[in-house]
């Protein structure tokens, strides 16, 4: 380390820990000169000239009157302050003081210099100091003690955290570093939380020679953890945006022009354990002490890996922190040279989290570097240990298994993501942020999305425990949503550090699912099958015989097992929701993905981790390309609950025998096919549940696509995307080639749907932030597994808009060829008709799957038999001619009178008066459902426009997608009546076709085109949406607007923090999950999911190539913005706290006892000390200037 | 700014400056208040003060007032004098303007009555 960058450092530090934090505080009135120093200054003789070198808030500037008093400060907001009082201020520099040479009479210097980060600033300050005052001056200097009577720094470089507490207008905290000490004295708030220096760092600080062992260091962070639990940092915490900013700023400056200083705040405390080494020695260390840190995960765990992002900081400069940390992180990925390795870090590090980071982090690196499977699995099966250490609940009964399923969500995610590699950093970022205490939080969020995953888990089995182990997960939601509050705090606070969250409670969803499916797996071993599940076996035993082949052969192969699992899946289904069904999906997605998927484009990470793992894991690492990942995740779970069933038994007859011999092969996925199946094709509600699932699958994936989105701000992202892009017709050919990711698309549609009224809402808003999507995702899961009524109708009513959106589809799309509006939105009603009456149709098979269900609980027979049907109908009926009206004109009150008219019509038409003792259920779930199908509907009108683009532009392939519209229309027509699943599965294969076209075609060069089109429909849709008047000339628009102000508004009142991302990217957000939705629902209108999911994705990454930089940073910022003012939900809430919680951290260098006795004695020669005490938690010195005689 | 103040207020911290005083005054905005007035006070502040330059500055703002070039040797019990010093010495006040540096022309801006000295790391 040359001079410089020392210097460059220290000076970075400092400013970004001293002086940038001062900038943030305010005047304290209350804040009082301490006696001794006022002493002091009443003791002048008047006339005197004094300076208060860092006055801050300048109260000791009016102590004594009948002197001058200047007072000086680094800060100019503090200057301000003390200036407002009537006070001389001049903004100056301890290190160069603008005055005369014995110019002053006095010199004050409270709080001052334990804040230069080196000794040798800090001898230099005192020089200043002493050069300034005339010869017989006097100086009085107080800095703080490392002996504290309440607090006890370890190292004597320390970043103090500093929260300014909310009750406070003003800031507590005074300007001056002394009246902050004084505080502390009296109030516990700050803490040194960093504590790397030992004795040795004193001893170095005054000889500068000494060098703290590195080893020392490494154990210190390691203890840092320990000091993050304490209590004290939490009970710390305050909130402030002020804090936030500053952060921020932070860690813009670091990430900035200041190459090293940047990471110097972090690594202050490796500054300290190196503050013996000479100045120099210190500075090298400090930038060894980075490699160190990162050893020393738990020390600094943050400044480890910022160590890593010493590059990043140029890019930050432009972008917020958030897009910087993203950014880094997505740097990092990339340098991580193995994006393999990111995952597996990323998969790791939920879990590990918890554990210790610095095992997680050496683990992650190994994997990256042997990039293989060996080296995958062990690390996998590290976390698997140590999840199963954390979750004592969840059953570990298959330890292998659930290292493989977790490692298979988490590299979905990963791989869905490219930028991931850099969640190991932002995750580290977010460490270093976050206090101990945070850190803890997020364990215990952890702790409980899993346990609320076995809860989950357990309520799908069906066991006996499962009632009490829903209510245990009710009261672990309500905890793990404070805790997922946080977390999301936490990742507000750093933005990138949010995604990282979010991908880390996806993978930890993600991770639970598998535990599910492991604790299903183990259930079924374990609990015998329940009578319910053997009757609902037999029924879908009986089902897939009537769906066709492929299910009975999956019924066969599985065995009672997979009956057993699948009737459980089924059962649970409502509850267990998504995590079943994403656990389930995967799965099925990963036999496909072995044989096609696997083969092309998957990376040899995946496949490499998935094999050890379990076929489970290579499915989802099937997925291959990130964005194919990314869609396939989110899709995958859905289509595998929804079409997997028949996605297997169409791979099996149809395409080929890969899914059978891998589903053969693994036991497991058959049965996970075989309870998908049994799910979606015996019982409606269960399919439905499935789409509960896919909500909670998509959110997944919804933050999978917001690091995407955040990549494609970034230039570098772009370059992804641009990469990407050219990948996505091998994703498009993938898919083309093995129907699944089509119909997975489908059922992620779906579930979607689904989510369209609860999950959605947290989709989006997960979309705008990944954090809050998390935690959205969390509390999604979590509402809906209490909800288990509300769960069920919501299945039934998905179904029934599934069945009418996927009539729709078909019609909206021949329109979209004709290319007009009008028409298409008759074809729209048409449509919904025909879905009418297909669920009329299907209705029956929900009553069989009632009947089913039935066995099960009785409270859901009664929902499902009842309501679905009625619903079925009369919500048809109504949405048809009342849904566009009332929408239109009742957006804003849709929900209510939605729910009134639905009840209105329900009286009409009642064919049933069950109905009657679920109507309230059954009003918010035809509310639900139609506000799935006016977003349907606009989603369809919005891919009939991107399809009428697409035509345009190709019209072969508009024609080959009609035609497979049709087709799939004349199948669904005639098989939906029984075989829904069958069409679904035709239409997949139809579909995937279609997708392969559309696919191929956009990866022509079309791409552009639809990106185009994607992006103007976008800005149209948002127009509306904005606009909230549905009147428009179009009716497409006007639909799609409507059914977006609809959904938009049920989902707000459905779920108040969901709707807060509703705004312009979380209308976006809405769109992408309309189109995904509506590739779900339809799977026969796959096709079209299909090129919107790429034209989603060529939206974000136009959007993000157009807007890269300002526009998408807007964006977010106004989602964020928007999510953060519209907090309705707890979760905004929190996110705001949460960043408030983020404390500004002051550098200090606390000094030991005599250390600044030594210090001016030493190199001082000029001030002869009068008297040294301690006050105020602070060494204190009067010294005055003599004259010194050198011979 | 006082011009008490600007009577301390040196450059020669900067890199290059020997001595950097006195700082020269571009006043854009001064303001005059009241200032109780203490005699003892300002006999006391004089011997401070380089009084060339607090002449010069007081000049180089249009608030000399009368005020002599040259200390008399008797001010203690000079009232007119010593109110005369008071006036420049506390009553007035660069509100906005910059302090240039004599030997490198380095401004240091005054905002709201607050001069800038900081110096960037290259100047020091």
């Amino acid at each position: 380390m040359t001079v410089d960058e020392r210097i460059a450092r220290s000076v970075a530090l400092e400013q970004a820990y001293v002086h940038d934090v001062y900038e943030q505080f305010y005047d304290n009135p209350r804040s009082k000169p301490w006696p001794k120093v006022q002493h002091f200054l009443e003791d002048l003789e008047p006339g005197s000239i004094v300076c208060d070198v860092g006055c801050g808030n300048g109260k000791y500037l009016n102590v004594n009157t009948s002197v001058f008093n200047i007072g000086g400060d680094k800060s100019t907001r503090l200057s301000e302050v003390a200036r407002e009082k009537e006070n001389e201020v001049i903004v100056l520099d301890n290190l160069a003081l603008p005055f005369r040479d014995e110019s002053l009479d006095a010199v004050v210097s409270i709080a001052v210099v334990h804040h230069l980060a080196t000794t040798e600033r800090r001898i230099r300050a005192l020089r200043e100091l002493a050069r300034v005052l005339r010869i017989g001056g006097r100086l009085i200097i107080s800095v703080w003690a490392m002996e504290q009577s309440h607090r006890k720094f370890e190292s004597q470089d320390v970043l103090v955290p500093w929260r300014r507490p909310k009750h406070i207008s003003t800031p507590s905290l005074e300007l001056t570093s002394t009246t902050t000490t004084s505080e502390d004295d009296g109030q516990p708030a700050y803490h040194a939380y960093t504590q790397t220096s030992d004795s040795d760092s004193s001893k170095s600080a005054r000889t500068k020679g000494v060098v703290r062992k590195k080893g020392r260091n490494r154990k210190g962070r390691s203890i840092d953890p320990g000091r993050n639990s304490s209590p004290s940092s939490s009970s710390l915490s305050s909130p402030n945006e002020t804090c936030y900013s500053f952060v921020r700023r932070a860690i813009q400056k670091l990430a900035g022009a200041r190459r090293v200083g940047v990471h110097r705040p972090w690594f202050l405390e490796s500054w300290t354990a190196c503050a013996k080494e000479s100045q120099q020695k210190r500075y090298n260390a400090e930038a060894c002490n980075c490699c160190d840190c990162t050893e020393n995960v738990q020390d600094m765990p943050i400044e480890l890996r910022r160590i890593d992002d010493d590059d990043m900081p140029q890019r930050r400069q432009t972008f917020p922190s958030s897009q910087l940390v993203n950014d880094i992180s997505y740097l990092k990925s990339k340098s991580m040279t193995n994006i393999k390795t990111t995952e597996n870090n990323n998969v790791v590090k939920p879990q590990s989290n918890a554990q210790s980071l610095s095992e997680d982090t050496v683990p992650e690196e190994e994997p990256t570097v042997v990039a293989k499977t060996t080296l995958a699995k062990p690390k996998l099966v590290k976390q698997k240990k140590s999840i199963c250490d954390e979750d004592a609940e969840e059953a570990l009964d298959q330890p292998t298994d659930m290292s493989t399923l977790k490692l298979l969500p988490d590299k979905k995610t990963s791989l869905g993501k490219f930028n991931r590699g850099g969640v190991l950093k932002q995750r580290s970022l977010n460490e270093e942020l976050m206090s101990t205490d945070r850190l803890q939080e997020k364990e215990r969020v952890r702790q409980n999305i899993q346990k609320q995953a076995s809860l989950n888990e357990d309520l799908i089995y069906h066991r006996s425990h499962a009632f009490d182990t829903f209510k245990d997960s009710v009261f672990y939601v309500s905890t793990s949503k404070r805790l997922q509050l946080i977390k999301t705090g936490f990742t507000n606070k750093l933005k990138s550090s949010t995604t990282n969250i979010e991908k880390v409670t996806g993978a930890t969803l993600k991770n639970g699912f598998v535990r599910m499916f492991q604790n299903w797996k183990s259930s079924d071993i374990i609990s015998p099958t329940i009578p319910e599940d053997e009757t609902q076996r037999l029924w879908m035993r009986k089902k897939d015989g009537v769906n066709g082949n492929g299910e009975r052969r999956h019924s066969k192969e599985d065995g009672s097992d997979s009956s057993k699992d699948s009737s459980l899946q089924s059962d649970t289904s409502v509850d267990s929701e998504d995590s079943f069904a994403s656990v389930i999906f995967v799965p099925k997605s990963d036999p496909m993905s072995p044989t096609n998927m696997s083969p092309g484009p998957t990376s040899p990470r995946l496949k490499t981790a998935s094999v050890p793992n379990s076929p489970r894991i290579k499915q989802s690492s099937c997925p291959t390309s990130p964005r194919i990942k990314q869609m396939p995740l989110t899709v995958y779970p859905l289509t595998k609950q929804l079409s997997s069933p028949k996605p297997s038994t169409e791979n099996s007859a149809d395409k080929s025998g890969r899914d059978h011999i891998i589903t053969e092969s693994t036991t497991r996925e058959l049965s996970k096919t075989l309870a998908q199946k049994y799910s979606v094709q015996q019982i409606p509600k269960f399919k439905k549940t499935s789409l509960n699932t896919p909500s909670s699958n998509a959110a997944p994936a919804s933050p999978e696509k917001s690091p995407v989105e955040v990549a494609e701000s970034r230039t570098e992202r772009l370059k992804k995307i641009k990469e990407l892009l050219k990948q996505k017709p091998g994703f498009g050919t993938r898919t083309g080639k093995s129907s699944f990711p089509i119909v997975r698309q489908s059922s992620v549609s779906n579930g979607k749907v689904e989510a369209v009224a609860k999950p959605l809402p947290k989709l989006l808003t997960l979309e705008l932030f990944n954090p809050e999507t998390d935690d959205k995702d969390s509390d999604s899961s979590c509402v809906s597994s209490p909800d288990s009524v509300d769960s069920v109708i919501s299945v039934s009513t998905e179904r029934k808009t599934q069945s009418t959106t996927k009539f729709k589809f078909p019609p909206t799309r021949h329109d979209t060829r004709a290319m007009s509006l009008l028409e298409a939105a008759a074809d729209v009603a048409n449509t919904l008709d025909v879905a009418v009456d297909k669920v009329i149709k299907s209705s029956p098979r929900t009553k069989r799957r009632l009947q089913t269900g039935e066995v099960l609980s009785i409270l859901q027979r009664t929902y499902l038999s009842d309501t679905t049907p009625l619903l079925g109908e009369e919500a048809e009926s109504g949405w048809d001619e009342d849904c566009h009206k009332h929408l239109t004109d009742f957006a804003d009150e849709l929900s209510e009178k939605l729910l009134q008219e639905i009840d209105q019509y329900q009286v009409k038409s009642r064919l049933s008066n069950s109905m009657e003792n679920f109507d309230d259920p059954y009003i918010s779930r035809l509310s639900e459902e139609l506000k799935d199908l006016s977003q349907l509907s606009a989603e369809i009108q919005k891919q009939n426009e991107y399809l009428a683009k697409l035509s345009v532009s190709d019209s072969l392939f508009g024609a080959g997608c009609v035609k497979c519209k049709q087709s799939e229309c004349r199948c669904f027509r005639t098989k939906n009546k029984n075989n829904l699943q069958k069409n679904n599965l035709r239409k997949a294969n139809d579909v995937d076709g279609l997708v392969d076209e559309h696919s191929f075609t956009k990866s022509s060069g079309n791409v552009g085109e639809t990106e185009a089109a994607a992006s103007l429909s976008l800005p149209t849709g948002r127009s509306t949406i904005k606009m909230g008047t549905s009147t428009d000339s179009c009716d497409s628009d006007k639909g799609s607007s409507t059914n977006s102000m609809v959904s938009s508004v049920a989902t707000s009142i459905n779920f108040g923090p969901s709707t807060e991302s509703t705004d312009g990217l979380s209308e976006s957000q809405k769109d992408t999950n309309s189109t995904s939705r509506y590739s779900d629902r339809g799977s026969t209108a796959s096709l079209a999911s299909c090129p919107e999911w790429k034209t989603i994705k060529t939206r974000s990454d136009v959007l993000s190539r157009e807007d890269s930089t300002a526009s998408l940073e807007s964006a977010y910022s106004k989602k964020r913005d928007k999510a953060m003012l519209s907090d309705t939900s707890q979760e905004s809430l929190p996110t705001d706290n949460i960043g408030g919680e983020i404390t500004y951290h002051r550098y200090y260098h606390v000094f030991r006892e005599g250390e600044l006795d030594q210090l001016i004695e030493k190199y001082v020669e000029n001030l002869h000390i009068i008297s040294s005490y301690y006050d105020h938690s602070s060494w204190c010195i009067i010294a005055e200037k003599v004259q010194v005689w050198t011979i | 700014m006082k011009l008490l103040t600007h009577n301390m207020l040196t450059s020669k911290c900067m890199k290059g400056v020997s001595v950097g005083y006195p700082l020269g005054i571009n006043a854009s905005d001064v303001r005059v208040s009241e200032v109780d007035f203490n005699p003892d006070f300002i006999a006391r502040m004089i011997p401070k003060l380089d009084w060339a330059v607090l002449y010069n500055a007081a000049e180089s703002i249009g608030q000399l007032e009368d005020l002599p070039k040259d200390l008399a040797n008797n001010y203690e019990n000079d009232q007119e004098f010593l109110k005369k010093v008071h006036h420049v010495l506390l009553e007035v006040d660069i509100i906005n303007g910059e302090l240039v540096c004599p030997e490198t022309g380095r401004k240091f801006p005054i905002n709201n009555g607050i001069p800038n000295m900081l110096l960037n790391e290259d100047e020091v």
